[in-house]
């Protein structure tokens, strides 16, 4: 860093140690109260999980991915599962696409409830911490009951879905949804509507959606800024069921400042996605059709897979999750899978938009972008 | 802010007590009484060693290398001694899905700590039975 | 939003647009609205570019490099475009001992990590970054690239896990071209973690 420009320029460290750094840590040059510049830093996280899947088989490899981001597991297992799929060739039955896209909206509905929590404690609002994250165990309940585990469900599986929807997982999930339905308006009450969130969010990290499509973002984060860019509409996939109903991709549009978004309105997105996943949701669990849940030829045909590429998208909770694979012939393991997570650019844009921007709203602006390292150290 | 307005705050704050005074709690004392865990659970295996042929497909299944198998330790006919590491296992259940003799299953039962390392390790003979019946022995240890 | 591109906005046109101008490229279309070009190293920066004129909003997806083994590798951009629902993914094969191309993180600044990455997992230069410090990798592992396939694991515990010893590899020049993977699962369980 240039400090001879400013001789009373200092250097801090933000993270790996500060509570609401987990497992990041980020060089920041203050002058004063204000950062001049932003140096974020990964690979506190780093686990090689692209080189562990070169030696896991193709039913494994999906359980990497879910344990890259736990919040939302349903949702990160499935660009793996769908390259395999396309690669080996095998059909999706209609029953398993439904219950599929369902699991996944639940999924992230959950992961955003996580967001609310964490975001608000971030600005110091504790309660907000707590009650988003009681709601988000009746979510946990009901992947419990679904497939056994809480977090990390591997549900998900080449040619299907592992588990079946039983009156149990019906009723829990019907559960959780009307209790998050009768807290949404609480939430945003406080949080949309609170004096020393609007005060502390507006105006703050502000980026135009040409900036933030060029930094690489995707998902809310640009969605906020007018964009309806969403891999559910845009790029409809053929083994999900978002086709079966009928909705609308949510974005905001501020007037003060169209074509743009700062924290405020990343906060608002985040609450009209959480509207949006309800409606999916409610529309599609009466049309779950019966039939079988599993590709019958999956075992002989996802175990030796033959020569082909594939690339399999999904529009994650935080933007465009997608995974890259590359296969030999008659292959047991992949030979090259290649996983974009959407929080690796969005960490990398806090180069760009931190800077000129106060001590204190560094936190808010980074978590604003809905972060999570298991994303960009993999 | 007049009297009346404080006079409903007070009023919502007492609902919301005597709301929580007679709802039931949400937390249990945990080691006398437990949680409801559903049917399809991944807890600790079981391994029926009477169906077992030794194929040995949930060894190939299992991503982290938790299970050994012995298959000159022969109490049946065509069966094998199964070892699983715990302090390896993810529950991820792939070797049940990978049985297809149903001698292999999860249980219920997730509550596996232990004192020493190497109790993790169950040997043929733990893995066999659920001797300990989890209530009472973490009874036993808090008490 | 469909001024965000001078042509009609199908793969097929941005492809003919390309060959046009470069003649060396191979344009292939894939399933959809996708479309897959095949150029040689030194042409890259100059067709991002043009890239970036022709449409505008373009989102940089996903930059990464495959190694085929005999110091070939394949370099891979993706592009995405929401206004025109078009997928565009380059292909750029490379091959050397430490092979170098040029960086398109001033055109595109979400490729600057990608293209770290890449620098840092498979020893690919990029001339005109900015830093090409490690990024994910502790100090300990510069300059091994680890994600080569000739990269060997930490195999010092494999003998606790009980595992069989995985076969020599012969010598590279017996090898063939692009073999199959000869690890299975099994042998990979010792990898670290």
């Amino acid at each position: 860093m240039k400090t001879d420009i400013v001789d009373d320029a200092i250097e801090i460290w933000f993270g790996p140690q500060h509570v609401s750094a987990h497992g990041w840590a980020t060089k920041l040059t203050l002058v004063g109260d204000y950062i001049v510049e932003c140096d974020p830093n990964a690979g506190y996280f780093h686990r090689s999980a692209e080189k562990v899947m070169e030696f896991r088989n193709f039913r494994q490899g999906a359980l990497i991915m879910e344990r890259l981001c736990m919040l939302e597991a349903f949702l990160a297992e499935y660009p793996y599962v769908t390259a395999v799929e396309k690669i080996a060739g095998l059909e999706v039955p209609e029953r398993a696409k439904v219950m599929r896209t369902i699991m996944m909206e639940a999924s992230r509905i959950h992961s955003l409830q996580f967001w609310w929590g964490q975001f608000a404690a971030e600005l110091g609002l504790f309660t907000m911490l707590l009650w988003p994250w009681v709601d988000r165990e009746f979510f946990l309940d009901a992947f419990e009951e679904l497939s056994g585990s809480r977090h990390a469900v591997s549900y998900n599986t080449p040619g299907g879905v592992k588990y079946d929807f039983n009156e149990g997982v019906i009723a829990k999930l019907e559960r959780a949804m009307d209790r998050i339905e009768d807290r949404l308006p609480k939430f945003k009450d406080m949080l949309l509507r609170g004096p020393t969130f609007r005060v502390r969010t507006q105006g703050i990290g502000q980026f135009t959606a040409e900036q933030g499509l060029k930094w690489g973002l995707s998902g809310p984060n640009i969605k906020a800024c007018g964009v309806p860019m969403d891999l559910r509409k845009d790029d409809p996939d053929p083994s999900l069921a978002y086709d079966m109903c009928d909705w609308e991709v949510p974005t905001v549009h501020n007037e003060d400042h169209p074509g743009e978004s700062d924290a405020y309105d990343r906060m608002v997105q985040r609450f009209l996605e959480v509207e949006t996943s309800l409606g999916i949701i409610k529309q599609l669990l009466p049309q779950v059709p019966d039939g079988p849940i599993i590709d019958p030829k999956h075992r002989a045909k996802a175990n030796r897979l033959p020569e082909g590429e594939a690339y399999g998208r999904v529009e994650g909770t935080r933007g465009v999750t997608t995974l890259w694979l590359k296969t030999q012939d008659k292959a047991q393991t992949p030979w090259r899978a290649k996983i974009r997570g959407p929080c690796f650019s969005s960490y990398y844009s806090l180069k760009h938009l931190v800077p000129s921007s106060k001590f204190a709203d560094f936190i808010v602006i980074f978590g604003s972008l809905d972060p999570y390292p298991g994303w960009w150290d993999r | 802010m007049g009297f009346f307005s404080v006079l409903g705050d007070m009023f919502r704050i007492f609902k919301h007590v005597f709301r929580q005074v007679f709802v039931r709690p949400f937390t249990s004392l945990y080691p006398f009484e437990d949680r409801y865990y559903p049917e399809r659970t991944r807890g600790r295996h079981i391994h029926i060693r009477e169906k077992c042929t030794a194929c040995s497909q949930c060894v190939r299944a299992c991503p982290v290398v938790a299970i050994r198998i012995d298959k000159e330790d022969k109490m049946y006919e065509k069966d094998a001694a199964l070892y699983f590491d715990y302090s390896r296992c993810i529950f991820c259940g792939l070797c049940v899905e990978a049985c297809r003799f149903d001698s292999l299953f999860h249980t219920p039962i997730v509550d596996l700590s232990e004192g020493e390392r190497d109790d993790l390790l169950y040997g043929p003979d733990k893995i066999e039975t659920l001797e300990r019946d989890p209530l009472e022995w973490r009874g036993r240890r808090f008490r | 939003m469909s001024e965000h591109m001078k042509s009609s906005g199908s793969a097929s046109t941005l492809g003919r647009d390309i060959v046009n101008k470069f003649p060396e490229v191979q344009a292939n279309p894939l399933e959809g609205n996708r479309i897959e070009l095949v150029m040689p190293a030194d042409k890259i920066r100059a067709i991002v570019a043009l890239l970036d004129e022709s449409v505008s909003d373009f989102l940089p997806e996903s930059m990464f490099a495959v190694d085929l083994e005999n110091d070939q590798y394949e370099l891979i951009y993706i592009f995405w475009s929401h206004s025109n629902k078009l997928l565009c993914q380059l292909r750029v094969p490379i091959e050397g001992e430490a092979p170098e191309v040029e960086s398109v993180s001033d055109i595109y600044p979400g490729f600057e990590w990608h293209e770290r990455e890449t620098h840092e997992m498979f020893g690919i230069g990029f001339s005109g970054h900015p830093d090409l410090r490690l990024l994910l990798l502790p100090e300990e592992l510069e300059g091994k690239y680890p994600l080569r396939k000739s990269f060997q694991t930490d195999r010092s515990r494999l003998e606790e896990s009980g595992l069989p010893q995985p076969k020599p590899k012969p010598p590279a020049a017996e090898r063939p071209a692009r073999p199959t993977p000869s690890t299975t699962p099994k042998e990979g369980g010792e990898s670290p973690e």
